[in-house]
């Protein structure tokens, strides 16, 4: 698994590739907490290279909003492939972390 | 064609892809659809994932052996090894708002695996057509992952204009090949997708069941040779020694032509000389049809089950709008009777069960307790979840120390899935059931009935109801015992409506 990030019209972008598997989410999650340490204005995890999102995967993304939130960070999801779109919105996380199709639509 | 293999894979991460390929490749065979590839695949992946980093000790080497198994429309897997149960005595699973609340970059670092189970089964469950988890005690533990081709269900499809008058009902017969997709057109028709049991969409499912007798099935035939009616025993479950009379329709088309009372006849005199002990029935409770018929042909009720089916279901030629999730009467009938048993009755339904029992002409007796109670060394149990109708079943099949802990962590695990209703099945002729019931009640498990020869010879039915509320008014019992089974089990339920 590899995490690239960058920062784009402000907003910082971090896209993990792989899988968010459960020996992967752990460091993804460090990772993650160390980008959001520095307290950007918004934060967006493209997620369109992630091959498979666990139960552990989800569970960071919900560790980042909820750090998000305290910080005052806008957080969210752009570009989930069918089958981690499907276990996103199965599990009802689609309630608690705003999500998009598209980077334009998470930008704007 | 293939039926099934066996594959033994290491507790490694490594073993997991290949493993993953494999079951594709039958998938793939069986006519899955890619999307049904993709939802086993994240199911296995997932739960195997789970299962190797949290369920077996750190550097300890153990096998764990994958079962995969065609049937029919579909595929079955099933993971079984020795790994360590879910612990539930920490008791720390958590709703997924509760969980919300306290998840932390923190807290997902130092997971031990209970948090992320509950989330995993909640997910699981809804990828899958049924999710199953087998505690077999010492000798280990087994999922079972279930899942049906989609394309394999019978579609609406436009059939030539019957002209009724030109046509009228023939025969009754065994079906032919021929005669299973009418069928399944005919529950279409009907119902929509909404019929209980699901198996009637899937021509392919229905052929085997026929062919390996888990389903006695008799159709009605017209002039111009059109599936006009349809009925069935069918085995609830394999080796069972009961049979369940039901699946029961007739096109009304063709109504006022005797067609149900030919059929029922025909079964019941099928079901008299088999070799079952008794036949059972699922009433539907928002009409009183199926009861008076179950009455009539000697029947008596043994349990309710509340909420047994989901509100969508729905009667395409009958004005019924369900409101509420539909309760469903047991109706049972000895054909081996017993005219007498002792069990273990908890004080406080003593009465009632004897009542039920009595109407099946078998008198129960309040057995002693002994100097020395055997307790059995691990709880054995299965849970199912069975996802078409969003209910789960836990058989308890011997009870020991944990018993409690262990359903109490099943419970909150349901729950969290947003599983309506938990029906509990508990063994009567086990002494140690006695202080169980007690205990479940206290954490909100109700009285359902009895049910002979369901998974024990004697069941005792409590039920779970997930915080949903019950109009008990709109559940029509036919028979005095029945009214009075209702009346009883809605004293106990806090849950419900109150019309007063």
């Amino acid at each position: 698994m590899q995490v690239k990030s960058f920062k784009e019209e402000g907003t910082l972008i971090v896209a993990p590739s792989g899988k968010l598997d459960t020996f992967n989410a752990p460091k993804f999650g460090n990772e993650l907490a160390k980008l959001l340490e520095e307290k950007p204005e918004s934060c967006l995890l493209d997620l369109s290279e992630v091959t498979f999102l666990s139960s552990s995967g989800l569970q960071v993304l919900l560790a980042g909003a909820k750090t998000s939130k305290k910080d005052s960070i806008k957080y969210g999801v752009f570009g989930m492939q069918e089958m981690v779109n499907d276990v996103f919105f199965l599990s009802g996380f689609n309630n608690f972390i705003n999500s998009f199709e598209t980077k334009q639509e998470a930008l704007s | 064609m293939y039926k099934t293999s066996k594959v033994i894979i290491k507790n490694s991460f490594d073993s997991i892809e290949p493993l993953v390929g494999y079951v594709n490749s039958i998938g793939s065979l069986v006519g899955l659809n890619k999307k049904e590839m993709q939802r086993l695949s994240y199911a296995l992946e997932e739960s195997l994932q789970n299962s190797i980093s949290f369920d077996f000790e750190s550097g300890s080497e153990e096998d764990i052996e994958v079962e995969i198994t065609r049937i029919a429309s579909g595929l079955r897997v099933t993971i079984s090894d020795n790994g360590i149960p879910k612990n539930p005595f920490k008791q720390s699973v958590q709703s997924i708002d509760e969980m919300v609340k306290d998840v932390s970059f923190e807290s997902v670092a130092k997971s031990d695996g209970d948090e992320i189970s509950a989330l995993s089964d909640f997910v699981i469950h809804k990828l899958l057509d049924k999710y199953r988890y087998i505690n077999k005690g010492k000798d280990g533990r087994s999922i079972e992952m279930t899942i049906y081709a989609s394309d394999k269900k019978i579609q609406e499809e436009l059939e030539p204009e019957l002209r009724v008058e030109e046509d009228k009902f023939e025969l009754i017969r065994i079906p032919t090949k021929e005669d299973i997709t009418g069928i399944s057109r005919l529950f279409y028709k009907s119902y929509g997708y909404s019929y209980v049991n699901d198996v009637v969409y899937y021509p392919d499912r229905l052929a085997t069941k026929i062919e390996n007798n888990s389903l006695i099935s008799k159709v009605a035939i017209s002039e111009q040779n059109r599936v006009i009616g349809h009925i069935a025993l069918m085995q609830p479950f394999e080796d069972a020694k009961i049979s369940e009379w039901g699946m029961a329709i007739s096109d009304p088309l063709f109504r006022g032509q005797g067609i149900m009372s030919e059929l029922i006849s025909k079964i019941m005199h099928k079901a008299k000389t088999s070799t079952y002990h008794g036949i059972f029935s699922h009433s539907v409770t928002n009409h009183e049809f199926t009861q008076k018929i179950c009455v009539k042909y000697g029947f008596s009720d043994v349990a309710l089950l509340v909420g047994y089916a989901g509100s969508e279901l729905s009667f395409k030629n009958i004005n019924n709008d369900l409101t509420q999730r539909e309760s469903t009467i047991i109706s049972y009938i000895a054909l081996k009777k017993e005219s007498q048993i002792e069990l273990f009755m908890p004080k406080k339904h003593e009465q009632m069960i004897k009542k039920l029992y009595n109407g099946i002409g078998t008198k129960a007796i309040q057995k002693s307790p002994s100097k020395k109670v055997n307790i059995a060394l691990k709880t054995e149990l299965t849970d199912t979840i069975i996802s078409a109708i969003n209910i789960a079943e836990i058989i308890l099949k011997s009870i020991a120390s944990d018993a409690l802990e262990l359903i109490k962590y099943l419970t909150k695990k349901f729950s969290i899935a947003k599983i309506d209703i938990i029906y509990l099945y508990i063994d009567l002729e086990d002494e140690n059931s006695i202080d169980l019931v007690e205990k479940l009640e206290e954490i909100g498990y109700i009285f359902g009935g009895i049910f002979p020869h369901y998974h024990h010879e004697n069941a005792l039915v409590l039920q779970f109801i997930n915080n949903i509320e019950f109009d008990y008014s709109l559940i029509h019992s036919y028979t005095p015992l029945a009214k009075e089974l209702r009346d009883y089990v809605q004293t106990q339920d806090n849950n419900q409506i109150d019309k007063g």
